[in-house]
């Protein structure tokens, strides 16, 4: 497991689109950056790079969780690695969790970047903890949610051995589309009638409750909500599928 | 007695009320040449996906090196290399296709992928090249170099002559008996062109329509004497028919030619040229 996460990390480096996404992601942060120091407005800095450099970093998991979902899942069935994997007697559920960890490792790794970029332009800027502090909070929020969103959309991957399908699912999900359509949905009289809150099943609701209420149970239900139940899910489905060559 | 390295006992592999393999028995020993032979859609690459765990099946029981269980198959294909199809990233080089599976398969000698391009004939200046660009030849080669890595004991290959030229087909053909007879490989290899197995496996798998309808041995298929050919100079073609006619034939040479693999297969499944 350990080599196959390995061989794909690697692969996944020398990959020129995650590259090309991981600078562009640079230059919407040094866009951030250059907006704040010239056009803070009435705030100033701080309270500027807050705004410009919390809106760069909202940025990342379509960004950035995009070509990871691609590098990692579309690649695989394209190239049928994983049917290699299985060949050479790597359990399925193990491919899964092995897949999955690549994900959470390469968003965590663009993510210690985007951070240490973001001290960077706060620290040269002169903006004050809080101001940088904030920004690193929404860009490891957004992490986290995004690792939400892709578990749920692996699911779709180990069905349909597809990755295209489960990229859309994705976007929908870190677009905020599926939030939205909750939002309209709570306007059913009956919903509102009975204050029934569709959105508490979002994973922006549950992290945002936890912070405000201090409930820190709220901040880790997702992971068992929105990833170890997904997981468990595509390892369920996908264990006696018949894999093509 | 040869130990077997895999063998299949009434393996049944159907899909809905479609069954493709109908209780298969296979047995291949160590050392073998095995030619998997049969018409498109015999079943030959279920077979293949069974053994490796790609595909499930309903009845019957498979062993690979001796693995009385799925637990104890799966750790033995750690041993098994196969070339079931191109599974290249494009993008990357052919060399950085091989790096990337020998990190998976956990093969620590970075000289081995010099090893294997040596024994495919696949020169370090076209292993640079992305695999995207590849020509049908050169990814066929890569694709059984990639079966090499780790120096397995069994190589599965289907149908790795498949749309290659002549001049290919007879290069694969050759290597696959150089792997067998330098490296001591036992090799699987299907192909739907039966003459082109003929010269080269020792053992033969005839498979039709999910069944495997007999298993026979090169030196077997030589003792099956089918017919006499008689042979005369093509100048004589002419006259030989009115000798013939008069019972006068000049008869140059006689040749007892033995039971072609083609031939003995037809004779068994039905079809070929008088189909």
């Amino acid at each position: 497991m350990r080599n196959c996460m390995k061989a794909d990390l690697i692969r996944v480096q020398k990959k020129k689109s995650f590259i090309l996404m991981a600078v562009i992601t640079l230059v919407i942060l040094s866009g951030a950056f250059l907006l704040a120091k010239f056009l803070p407005g009435k705030g100033g800095f701080s309270s500027a790079f807050s705004m410009y450099m919390g809106m760069g970093t909202g940025t990342f998991s379509l960004l950035m969780g995009i070509p990871v979902f691609l590098a990692v899942y579309s690649d695989d069935f394209k190239s049928k690695a994983m049917q290699t994997a299985i060949g050479f007697g790597v359990s399925r559920t193990k491919l899964i969790i092995c897949r999955f960890l690549e994900i959470i490792s390469l968003l965590i790794e663009c993510a210690v970047v985007f951070s240490v970029v973001v001290m960077i332009f706060g620290l040269a800027g002169g903006a004050d903890w809080s101001a940088i502090g904030s920004v690193l909070k929404s860009l490891w929020l957004d992490v986290y949610t995004s690792l939400c969103y892709c578990s749920i959309a692996i699911i779709i991957v180990y069905i349909m051995q597809n990755a295209t399908f489960a990229l859309v699912i994705y976007i929908f999900l870190a677009a905020g589309l599926v939030s939205g359509v909750l939002s309209i949905l709570n306007m059913i009289p009956f919903l509102s009638d009975n204050k029934i809150d569709l959105s508490v099943i979002t994973v922006g609701y549950m992290l945002s409750e936890g912070q405000k209420s201090g409930k820190l149970y709220m901040m880790f239900l997702p992971i068992i909500i929105y990833i170890l139940i997904p997981v468990a899910i595509s390892s369920v489905v996908f264990k006696k599928k018949e894999l093509e060559f | 007695m040869s130990e077997s390295v895999i063998k299949l006992e009434g393996v049944v592999k159907s899909y809905g009320a479609h069954k493709v393999l109908k209780g298969v028995n296979m047995d291949v020993k160590r050392g073998d040449i095995y030619g998997l032979v049969g018409k498109n859609g015999a079943g030959k690459t279920t077979m293949f996906k069974v053994i490796l765990g790609l595909s499930d099946f309903q009845d019957g029981k498979l062993s690979i090196l001796g693995g009385k269980s799925e637990a104890e198959n799966a750790k033995n294909r750690h041993n098994i290399g196969f070339f079931v199809g191109a599974n290249f990233f494009g993008y990357l080089s052919g060399r950085a296709n091989l790096e990337y599976y020998r990190t998976l398969k956990g093969v620590k000698d970075k000289g081995e992928i010099d090893r294997v391009l040596k024994l495919v004939d696949l020169s370090p200046e076209a292993a640079a090249k992305p695999a995207k660009g590849y020509s049908l030849g050169m990814k066929q080669r890569l694709g059984i170099a990639n079966s090499l890595l780790g120096n397995p004991d069994i190589i599965i290959m289907d149908e790795p002559t498949n749309g290659l030229d002549p001049q290919g087909i007879a290069d694969i053909r050759h290597l696959i008996t150089r792997i067998n007879e330098e490296e001591g490989k036992t090799i699987i290899v299907s192909s739907h062109i039966l003459a082109e197995l003929e010269n080269t496996a020792h053992r033969f798998g005839l498979l039709n329509e999910g069944i495997l309808m007999q298993e026979i041995t090169s030196e077997d298929l030589r003792d099956k004497k089918g017919y006499t050919s008689i042979e005369i100079k093509e100048d004589d073609l002419d006259k030989a028919k009115q000798v013939l006619a008069a019972n006068g034939i000049n008869i140059e040479r006689v040749v007892n030619s033995t039971t072609s693999l083609e031939d003995f297969y037809f004779n068994l499944v039905g079809g070929g040229d008088n189909a």
